[in-house]
């Protein structure tokens, strides 16, 4: 087996909330990501995700992955933790993407990420081009959260609230202090992400309703 | 013989002066600008708020364009009628505010309006 691996790091001026927030939201994947063409969730708590995507390869995006993946947070006292992002994707080629969220103080952390292939038999041949892949991915997959990620932080500092919006006097538009993030987020009922969560599960979960 | 009756009299309490809100004013564009853009959409420091200001079959409308769902932005389509989030594709009516494509009741906080000396003002408490 041959194990391809990239690292990448990044400050941002963000809480380590608006990090897990970006992260963890399965709805906006389909519609803020130009590679992603489906994304549903078969399982969903706190800590876990099991969903199905559907994803154009980079540098050949004339190929669609469809794979089933399954995510893990753990999350730490002090607003850090990891996902760990299990695949096995085109070609059955197998990967885990760890995230790191690591706050630096209240509106700043550091985002780290890292990408694993697990080459078998003729699929080490691939390995160049993996290696560049996960660079284009990591990179195009950024540029496209970034806005979300700034806007979101401005937002919640001036007292958003979410499924309600801002506050209604402007005197009361701030907030000051940590932010927090309580999950799994919660969705309406009839969200595009939910289509067989809830046939499969049938139990209740935070509804924003 | 003559009963008083101790019929209760209303207390007489000391006037207490309202609080009114201080009205927030903002000049956020010029109409004739408006009306060639379609829509015109800023930050606005003093009003906290992102706004956007329409000018929709030959209507304007001044919302708050930041998306009530997790904060997003919008495209503003004035022939759909249609504020489309770019997060997560939550639709609002232009006319109303009201969300369209999910089974909830959330709505855009409108802002009031006038006209004045050409330019769009726009207040808020």
């Amino acid at each position: 087996m041959k194990l391809v691996e990239r690292d990448f790091e990044n400050i941002l001026n963000v809480a380590a909330a608006v990090a897990w927030w970006n992260h963890w939201d399965h709805e906006h994947l389909t519609v803020v990501h130009k590679n992603y063409t489906d994304a549903k969730l078969l399982f969903e708590d706190e800590r876990m995700i099991v969903q199905l995507v559907s994803y154009r390869v980079p540098v050949f995006s004339f190929l669609i992955s469809h794979s089933m993946g399954t995510v893990i947070c753990t999350r730490r006292d002090g607003g850090g933790g990891t996902f760990q992002q299990f695949n096995q994707g085109l070609l059955g080629i197998p990967s885990v993407s760890t995230i790191t969220v690591e706050p630096l103080d209240d509106d700043r952390c550091v985002i780290k990420t890292n990408y694993k292939f697990f080459l078998h038999g003729w699929t080490k041949l691939l390995a160049p081009v993996l290696y560049r892949m996960m660079a284009k991915w990591n990179n195009q997959v950024w540029q496209e959260d970034l806005p979300l990620k700034l806007r979101r932080q401005k937002v919640l500092r001036h007292g958003f609230k979410d499924f309600v919006g801002m506050p209604d006097l402007v005197e009361d538009r701030k907030c000051e202090g940590p932010l927090d993030l309580k999950m799994p987020l919660p969705r309406p009922q009839d969200s595009p992400v939910n289509e067989y969560l809830y046939g499969i599960l049938k139990a209740k979960r935070p509804a924003a309703d | 013989m003559i009963l008083f009756s101790a019929s209760p009299r209303p207390i007489m309490q000391k006037a207490q002066p309202v609080m009114q809100k201080a009205l927030i004013s903002y000049r956020f564009c010029s109409v004739s600008e408006l009306r060639q853009a379609g829509s015109i959409t800023r930050w606005v420091d003093e009003l906290k708020d992102e706004i956007t200001a329409l000018y929709c079959k030959n209507e304007i409308k001044v919302w708050s364009s930041i998306c009530p769902h997790y904060g997003g932005d919008f495209h503003v389509d004035c022939k759909t009628g249609e504020m489309r989030c770019k997060w997560h594709d939550w639709r609002f009516s232009t006319e109303s505010g009201e969300l369209k494509n999910r089974k909830l009741k959330l709505k855009l906080r409108s802002y009031d309006f006038a006209e004045e000396d050409g330019y769009l003002v726009i207040s808020s408490k």
